[in-house]
């Protein structure tokens, strides 16, 4: 009988492939990285992504029906991203899953990123207690959202226009530490103090985020210095900065909608100064913290198939062609 | 032919209109680009639905597929060899990679009896450039446009030329005898007379296509 969904995940550098239960249960999960292909161009360079995901896709779906013990018979779906994302690397993720699809005759359906980042914190195990606020932070997106359960979700604000995690890789070429930006910039903050008063843009006005004017302030910072900058503690002012922006956005979210639990996903969700800090957040505020494990929050496919199965119990079957734009609302 | 023959599916993605073609042996059962409503439809899995659903075949009729691996459009191309390749590999049978510069020079050779030159635009005025002579492809380099199709034309004077510099070239060459071939992309059904020549060229997982860049060709030229 059917009770795995394959999915795959190809919407920026990761070429991702799981097969994953109903319940969530993850029996296999495969990420092939393309961060050292991209780290010497400090961020993610599309027309490369792309040729990668083309060598990739193929061995991760072998390695992942392989490593979960299941043949294609065993599949009710196929979950495969189709945005938002880089064009060129949503194309290889669905035009691969309609190529299984027709040859397996099971069905494909496309899934939107966002909801697979939202869905990602109840992989193993069933963490979100709803109603929830769910803060997901990743290089493509930050935006906060209110759950009812697990489909029915309504954005509160969003980022108007760098995500926190863009801002991060930014700052880490600026300061030569290198891609991906998050873990490095982390700490070196952790070795620093924040002793330069960055800028908070738009931290009194509504849940909507700006980061562009905070990664604009370190580089006039940086520009404007006759010797070279104490990197730590540079690092130290920008994380500071992000966080308060991040946490205050939450504790204004927390105080206007009584929800059970704060949930926290997405590739910046592994900062451990975010981590600390939502914690405290919530233990004052009296809801409960969810953090997937590190695992699942960045990029991953069996975030797509957790989310696939939710398409399946509702009935929505979006064809698998690439959708740039998504809100977090639409299937 | 019966109803359960084994046939071929090959894949032009390269450029529009899209190419995808059913046949069994020599026989064309569907070419994608004999019809109206399907010209602009840039989906090669949609084209194939269409195909399997005008002859009422299935993807488990097929016993191969071909693809064109390009040089061409680059999303397009990299869209089509993955939908080609998990196809294939879904249904355990093998596929081969055709590139433009055979597609666009087998039948201009045939034509002609003579060499052909095609080439394919790429980025800052270079060009994707092969030699098809002798029954396949003798050269395939990249670089600036014309320094980089003297070089692989060598001693030859006499030539036919395809692809995407055609004018150009037969203007910078005054001296050659150069036959317009007017071929400016390749089509799906030049590969199903080239299919029964190329089954050395199958490829089974863990193989699959790759396809062509100017990265590869540089390599190459660098080798």
């Amino acid at each position: 009988m059917a009770k795995y969904v394959l999915g795959i995940e190809s919407s920026c550098d990761d070429t991702a492939v799981a097969v994953v239960t109903a319940q969530g249960e993850v029996l296999s999960s495969v990420i092939a990285s393309q961060a050292e292909i991209h780290s010497q161009y400090g961020g993610v360079f599309p027309e490369l992504a792309g040729r990668a995901h083309v060598q990739s896709i193929l061995p991760a779906i072998d390695k992942a029906l392989l490593d979960a013990g299941i043949t294609h018979e065993d599949l009710e779906a196929i979950g495969v991203t189709r945005g938002p994302g880089l064009i060129g690397s949503l194309l290889v993720g669905l035009t691969s899953a309609s190529g299984l699809g027709l040859g397996w005759d099971v069905p494909v359906i496309g899934v939107n990123h966002l909801r697979g980042h939202l869905r990602s914190a109840d992989l193993e195990e069933q963490r979100v207690k709803y109603p929830a606020i769910i803060l997901l932070v990743s290089g493509g997106h930050t935006f906060l959202a209110h759950m009812e359960s697990a489909t029915d979700i309504k954005l509160l604000g969003s980022t108007r226009d760098d995500s926190v995690g863009e801002a991060y890789d930014k700052v880490s070429r600026m300061l030569g530490l290198g891609y991906p930006g998050g873990p490095v910039v982390d700490r070196a903050a952790k070795q620093g103090q924040a002793t330069i008063p960055f800028p908070r843009p738009m931290l009194h006005k509504g849940l909507e985020f700006s980061f562009s004017g905070l990664k604009s302030a370190v580089s006039r910072h940086l520009n404007a210095l006759d010797e070279a900058p104490v990197v730590n503690d540079v690092a130290a002012s920008f994380v500071e900065a992000a966080m308060e922006i991040l946490l205050t956005k939450c504790r204004k979210a927390l105080k206007k909608y009584p929800v059970k639990s704060l949930v926290v996903v997405g590739g910046v969700a592994a900062s451990p100064q975010l981590r600390e800090q939502a914690g405290e957040l919530c233990t004052k505020m009296g809801v409960e913290l969810c953090l997937p494990p590190l695992r699942w929050s960045t990029d991953n496919a069996a975030m797509i198939a957790l989310a696939t199965w939710d398409y399946l119990r509702l009935g929505h079957h979006p064809a698998p062609v690439p959708q740039l734009q998504l809100s977090i609302s639409d299937f | 032919m019966s109803a359960t023959e084994k046939i071929s599916l090959s894949i032009e993605s390269s450029a529009l209109p899209y190419g995808v073609v059913l046949s069994a042996g020599s026989e064309i059962l569907f070419d994608s680009t004999q019809h109206t409503e399907l010209q602009t439809l840039k989906d090669a899995p949609a084209l194939a639905k269409h195909a399997f659903k005008a002859t009422g075949r299935k993807a488990s009729d097929l016993k191969r597929i071909a693809i064109n691996q390009g040089p061409g459009g680059t999303s397009a191309i990299r869209a089509g060899v993955a939908f080609a390749n998990s196809l294939a590999y879904s249904l355990g049978i093998p596929i081969i990679a055709v590139n433009t510069f055979e597609l666009l020079g087998a039948p201009a050779t045939a034509r002609y009896n003579c060499p052909t030159v095609v080439t394919v635009k790429s980025i800052k005025g270079n060009a994707y450039v092969g030699l098809y002579a002798d029954g396949a492809v003798q050269q395939t380099l990249y670089g600036p446009m014309e320094e980089t199709v003297r070089k692989a034309l060598g001693e030859h004077t006499t030539w036919a030329v395809a692809g995407a510099h055609r004018e150009q070239l037969i203007t910078a060459f005054p001296e050659h005898t150069i036959y317009d071939t007017g071929y400016k992309f390749g089509l799906a059904t030049d590969m199903v007379p080239m299919l029964p020549n190329l089954g050395s060229r199958e490829l089974r997982f863990p193989q699959f296509v790759v396809p062509i860049t100017e990265q590869s060709l540089m390599f190459k030229q660098g080798e």
